[in-house]
C-alpha cells in the first residue's frame, strides 16, 4: 500500500491543507504551474544500479534449512547446509535421507519467484544416495516398515527429524565428519523392545559405513533395542576422499 | 480437535501482496488508521499470511519462508522462524507459537527455550495429495467454534505438471480427453491423499 487510508465510521475525514499524508503537489493552495513543477521533478530518483538485495533479513550460516521442492523426493523435502561444505536432502514425505552433495547449497530463484514449476536448484556435486529400500527395520529384517513424519527440532541449529517406524520413535540428526568426507547420522530409537537394523546401501563400492553399536550381517547392522536407543552410523564417501587429495596435491 | 480440507477447484491466485506492509491500529471508536511500516533489509514484501500475537506483535510469514515478528511501539522486525516452503497463512496461538499452512503441510512451530526464536516445528497435518504441480497452493487455518482447525488445497493446473514422485494417489478424474489435450491429461491431477 501507498499513502495514507483512513476509515473512520463518521465519514469526518482530515484537513487537507493540513494533513501530511497529502504531498504538496496535491494540496490546493499551490498554484498549478508550482504544483506540476514538483510533480515533475525527478531529481531524487536514483539512475545508478541498485545494491544488490540480500536473500534474507538474517544471514544464513549453516547449519540451516529450507523446505520446498527437489527432484528425486517427494514434494515434502527439506534441503540442510551444513558446515563443510556439504548439504543433503531429508525427505519429510518418506522419512529419510535421499542424498547428499558437496560444494554449495542451493539455489531458490525460480522456486521463489512462484507461480512455476520449479524445484530447488542443487549447487555442488552428489556424493551420496540411500538406495535402499528403507534403510531402518524394526522386528523383522525383511519388513519394510511404515513411517510417519512428525516434525523436527533444531538442536544447535542442526535439524533433529522425527518420525515413527511401526510405530516406535525415531530421532535424527545429521552431521558433517570432522573431515569434511561424509556425514555422521545419529539415532535415537524409543518405544520398541524389538530389535532394529540399519540396512546399508547394497554393492555399493563408493562409501564405507562405520556404526558406534551393533553387529555386521551382509551389509545390515542389527541392534538391540537398549543398542538402538543412541547409535551414530558413520558414512565416509570415497569421492570426497579423492576430492580432498586432490585438491590437497593441487 | 480435527482437520477439515476443502479442495478447491476454481482457481485462486497466490494472495502475495503489500499487506505486509500495513498497519491497523484503532484511532477511535468503530474505526482504524492504516500505516505503511518499512520491510528490513532483505525481506521480500510478499506475504502469505499476517495475524496479530496476544501482546500485539505483528506476525506475518513470506514467500521465502520466513516468519517475522514486528513490535509496533519499538518498530523493530525480528525473526521468528526459516525455511518454510511457501507459507499461505498463519494463525498466532501464543505469543511464543503459531501455527502455518506451509506448501507439504499444516505446521505447529514453537519457542520452547525462551530465546525468541523458533525451535520446534511440529508436523500437524500433512495427510493430503501433492504432486509437485506449482497451483497447489494451500491455505489456512481458520478455527471454528469448537477449535477445530480448517485448511484449503487448490488443485492443480493444466499449466503445470506433476512430478513423478508424488505423495497420495494419482486421480486421473477431470482429465481433459479433447483431441490436442494429451498434456492436459498428464496434468489434471486433484489432490487427494
Amino acid at each position: 500500500m501507498y499513502g495514507a487510508m483512513y476509515v473512520s465510521a463518521d465519514g469526518k475525514m482530515p484537513d487537507l491543507k493540513t494533513d501530511l499524508n497529502i504531498p504538496a503537489s496535491a494540496k490546493t493552495d499551490i498554484p498549478a504551474d508550482k504544483a506540476n513543477a514538483m510533480t515533475m521533478d525527478h531529481s531524487g530518483h536514483q539512475m545508478t544500479a541498485p545494491e544488490p538485495m540480500p536473500l534474507h533479513p538474517y544471514t544464513p550460516v549453516a547449519p540451516y534449512l529450507y523446505r520446498g521442492f527437489m527432484d528425486d523426493a517427494s514434494p515434502a523435502a527439506i534441503a540442510v547446509c551444513l558446515p563443510q561444505d556439504l548439504a543433503y536432502c531429508w525427505d519429510a514425505g518418506t522419512c529419510r535421507l535421499r542424498y547428499a552433495w558437496a560444494g554449495g547449497f542451493v539455489d531458490n530463484a525460480i522456486l521463489w519467484k512462484g507461480h512455476t514449476d520449479a524445484v530447488s536448484k542443487i549447487l555442488g556435486t552428489i556424493f551420496y544416495r540411500d538406495n535402499t529400500v528403507y534403510p531402518l527395520r524394526i522386528g523383522d529384517v525383511n519388513v519394510i516398515p511404515a513411517v510417519k513424519y512428525k516434525g523436527y527440532r533444531l538442536v544447535n541449529k542442526y535439524p533433529e527429524f522425527h518420525y515413527t517406524v511401526n510405530g516406535a520413535d525415531v530421532y535424527e540428526l545429521i552431521k558433517p565428519k570432522a573431515d569434511g568426507n561424509g556425514l555422521v547420522r545419529t539415532f535415537k530409537i524409543s518405544g520398541t523392545d524389538k530389535p532394529v537394523w540399519f540396512v546399508s546401501n547394497p554393492g555399493s563400492g563408493s562409501e564405507v559405513y562405520e556404526s558406534s553399536a551393533g553387529k555386521w550381517d551382509n551389509g545390515r547392522i542389527q541392534l538391540s533395542a537398549k543398542e538402538a536407543a543412541e547409535f551414530s552410523i558413520t558414512i565416509t564417501s570415497y569421492t570426497l576422499v579423492y576430492d580432498a587429495k586432490r585438491k590437497k596435491k593441487s | 480437535m480435527k482437520f477439515t480440507i476443502a479442495i478447491q477447484t476454481c482457481c485462486l491466485i497466490l494472495g502475495v501482496s503489500l499487506l505486509a506492509k500495513a498497519q491497523t491500529t484503532t484511532v477511535d471508536n468503530g474505526s482504524y488508521k492504516v500505516e505503511t511500516i518499512a520491510l528490513p533489509k532483505g525481506l521480500t514484501g510478499e506475504t502469505g499470511g499476517v495475524t496479530f500475537m496476544p501482546d500485539g506483535r505483528l506476525v506475518a510469514c513470506f514467500i521465502r519462508g520466513e516468519v517475522m515478528t514486528y513490535e509496533p511501539k519499538s518498530k523493530q522486525w525480528k525473526v521468528f522462524a526459516t525455511g518454510l516452503h511457501e507459507p499461505l497463512g498463519i494463525m498466532a496461538v501464543s505469543n511464543s507459537e503459531v501455527i502455518v499452512m506451509q506448501r507439504p503441510e499444516l505446521t505447529r512451530i514453537k519457542d520452547t527455550d525462551g530465546d525468541g526464536v523458533a525451535d520446534l516445528y511440529e508436523n500437524m497435518a500433512d495427510e493430503f495429495g501433492l504432486s509437485r504441480n506449482y497451483h497447489e497452493f494451500a491455505y489456512g487455518p481458520v478455527k471454528d467454534k469448537e477449535g477445530n482447525l480448517y485448511i484449503a488445497l487448490n488443485t492443480a493446473s493444466p499449466g503445470g505438471k506433476v512430478a513423478p514422485e508424488i505423495r497420495g494417489k494419482y486421480n486421473p478424474l477431470g482429465r481433459d480427453l479433447k483431441p490436442g489435450s494429451m498434456k492436459c491429461i498428464q496434468l489434471y491431477l486433484i489432490a487427494v491423499g
